[in-house]
């Protein structure tokens, strides 16, 4: 038996999301990993007393829409506009297909964890700069609304 | 995200493509969390995948098992998750407000573990021909002896052997 701090677990856990994703290996398994670590990461911002991406996204909402939602039910939303929980359950009654585009969904995955961790423990990691070297080459000016990376 | 360019995939093959990817991180002695959480996430989906095959999932003949040792038989999500918890599924994946900052857990029983039950659920749907359920199978086959596991498993009474459907 050995004991393991949370944070490292989600390091851990986001290292191997970030190299899948970025060597293309397996970009479902990113999803997987990076949401795994996202949950982990965002309470743990929580517990610092500090904005995670999520609230980030809620505070935006908010703003634009003047009606500031739950956060339960806004992270489930999030969640499942990611496929996070597609990846893992499947109900009695689910459809033996899903459609996703895995290229955008596992980038905003991998990004909105890498985004937690840095607000948690600064961009020092390895796998920080992996992210942010892709990100340079592949999507240099963002993307457009279909996904694509802008010329 | 509305006007993605969006690709259909079976269920099962997301699962098996993050089946496949924790045996090569086990394999690899990589990252041992991730193999938990990649192996609980693929039985997430393979459990539903074998019952919708009218097959046994793993956890079905777990529970019929239990019976056998303790003469209770547990419902199918409490055992479920009841072997996420044993497996350090859940807590890889979740963490509340108020949980300890760190958790205690033999990460490579767990990981081999873990594996072994997806893997289980894949061969019933899928078999034991892709080379990545043979390098496992003759991972364990070597390091948990496997001549004296059959032994073991022989030794059963015939009311035992039956629980697995076949």
């Amino acid at each position: 038996m050995s004991t393991h701090n949370k944070l490292d677990i989600a390091r851990e856990q986001l290292r191997t999301a970030v190299m899948l994703y970025c060597s293309g290996r397996d970009r479902f398994s990113a999803i997987t990993l990076a949401g795994a670590a996202d949950v982990i990461l965002s309470q743990l911002l929580l517990n610092e007393g500090k904005e995670n991406f999520s609230d980030l996204l809620m505070r935006k909402d908010a703003e634009a829409t003047a009606c500031t939602p739950q956060r339960a039910a806004h992270g489930r939303a999030v969640n499942d506009l990611l496929m996070i929980n597609d990846m893992k359950h499947m109900d009695h009654g689910d459809d033996d297909y899903v459609e996703m585009d895995v290229r955008i969904t596992g980038l905003a995955t991998v990004s909105k964890a890498v985004a937690n961790y840095v607000a948690l423990r600064g961009d020092d990691e390895d796998f920080v700069e992996v992210l942010r070297c892709w990100a340079r080459v592949f999507t240099p000016k963002g993307l457009d609304p279909e996904g694509n990376a802008v010329q | 995200m509305a006007n993605m360019a969006k690709i259909r995939y079976r269920r099962l093959d997301l699962a098996a493509r993050q089946l496949e990817t924790a045996v090569w991180l086990f394999l690899e002695g990589k990252d041992r969390f991730s193999v938990i959480t990649l192996a609980g996430a693929a039985s997430g989906i393979f459990t539903q995948l074998v019952l919708n095959a009218g097959r046994q999932p793993f956890a079905d003949y777990g529970r019929l098992i239990a019976r056998e040792q303790t003469g209770v038989e547990p419902q199918r999500a409490a055992y479920i998750r009841r072997v996420n918890l044993l497996f350090g599924v859940d807590f890889l994946k979740h963490h509340a407000a108020d949980d300890p900052l760190s958790v205690e857990f033999d990460e490579h029983w767990a990981a081999e573990s873990a594996i072994t039950r997806a893997m289980s659920d894949y061969i019933e749907l899928c078999g034991q021909e892709l080379p990545f359920v043979k390098a496992f199978l003759q991972y364990t086959w070597v390091t948990r002896n496997g001549p004296e596991v059959m032994k073991a498993y022989d030794a059963q009474p015939d009311r035992v052997k039956r629980l697995k459907k076949r």
